[in-house]
């Protein structure tokens, strides 16, 4: 788990104080990437801008919320965009059976070998692609947009997500087989 | 990120490609006009704070007052209680007393007639008198006695009431002197 910095813990303190600027530098540092987490995760501009703005509203009305000893200031951030974005969606993680270890991959071998990518135009892959991350579970986006879409080191997906980096590598292979096995299935139909 | 080898994974690679264009393709930040909301928001948050904090504090300042401005009245009015008691302690019946004050005013109307009533209800001194006494040491005896006897002691009776029978306090020592005299009736 990354451990925050002492620059982003004075900047916290400042921001308690009611310092501007160190709120400005804060939203700066880390709006981009919560903003881009929550519109992938959601697929929606305005529930990503609303996503955003009550991470950061959250910042300021509770400054005191984040707590050093858990870990970094984005990683608290990140958790309450994680929260907002399945609220918002209305589908709770615990609602989706997830399988890290290594069992269940039959269902996705056919989908491995396929090589539908290439037969599909840019701008049909694109948003073939978008639709096929956004019917992704949960766990299994989260992974997709932290690591290939934010091109986050498991470690740090880890973090952010609360769990070990091998889940997260597990997690990101069954995402990426189901994403192809759901491109298959579009090119078929097509 | 992880490694993929292109000959072996044709599709993972084409997929990471794709991966990796949706996310550039996508919007990168916020609008702008977010930032300026939020930063606004922080500004109105902190503002408010500031004056629940002053309302806070000065409420805090007002009960601090009250409460010394009622302890002060407190020990006023405790101070108040032990000086009247103080005061009332050693004389017991201040009115049949005679104080100096009673005396000096007693001094200045010993000319005067007994029916006045400004001094109806004041001791006169009579010849014997000392300030210097204690009350401890007197005692006031109300006696029915004749105007001249009155008058033998020294109290200002006019001629005119020799014979009559009046009611008198007279404040007399352990040893029976009289000190002073007050008319009652």
């Amino acid at each position: 788990m990354a451990q925050p910095s002492c620059d982003d813990q004075e900047l916290l303190r400042q921001l308690a104080r009611g310092n501007e600027a160190a709120f400005r530098t804060v939203y700066e540092r880390y709006q981009g990437r919560i903003y881009r987490f929550a519109l992938h995760m959601s697929g929606n501009g305005a529930t990503a801008e609303e996503t955003t703005q009550e991470v950061f509203m959250a910042l300021i009305v509770k400054p005191k919320g984040y707590d050093p000893a858990k870990g970094s200031i984005a990683n608290y951030l990140f958790g309450i965009a994680r929260n907002v974005t399945r609220r918002t969606m209305q589908q709770p993680a615990a609602d989706i059976p997830l399988e890290d270890d290594d069992g269940g991959q039959d269902e996705f071998a056919v989908a491995d070998d396929l090589d539908v990518l290439e037969e599909l135009s840019n701008c049909e892959l694109l948003a073939a692609l978008r639709q096929a991350v956004l019917a992704l579970p949960g766990p299994y986006r989260e992974a997709v947009v932290l690591c290939d879409l934010e091109e986050m080191s498991y470690q740090e997906a880890a973090g952010l997500l609360e769990c070990s980096p091998g889940t997260v590598a597990s997690r990101l292979h069954r995402a990426r087989a189901m994403l192809k096995k759901k491109l298959s299935v579009q090119k078929c139909a097509k | 990120m992880r490694e993929i080898d292109p000959i072996r994974n044709p599709s993972e690679v084409l997929l990471s490609a794709a991966l990796h264009r949706l996310a550039s393709g996508s919007p990168q930040n916020a609008s702008a006009e977010l930032g300026a909301d939020l930063a606004q928001a922080f500004r109105h948050h902190h503002r408010r704070r500031k004056q629940v904090r002053m309302v806070a504090m000065t409420a805090m300042a007002a009960c601090l007052a009250l409460v010394m401005v009622l302890l002060a009245a407190h020990e006023r009015a405790i101070q108040k209680t032990q000086s009247v008691a103080r005061q009332e302690l050693p004389a017991n019946a201040p009115a049949q007393t005679p104080s100096q004050d009673h005396a000096q005013q007693a001094g200045q109307t010993r000319q005067q007639t007994t029916t006045s009533s400004a001094d109806e209800n004041a001791f006169m001194p009579l010849d014997a008198y000392d300030p210097a006494m204690t009350p401890s040491e007197l005692q006031v005896v109300r006696l029915e006695l004749s105007g001249a006897d009155l008058r033998l002691m020294g109290a200002p009776v006019g001629e005119d009431l020799s014979d009559r029978r009046l009611l008198a306090d007279i404040v007399v020592g352990n040893d029976g002197t009289p000190y002073a005299v007050r008319i009652v009736q």
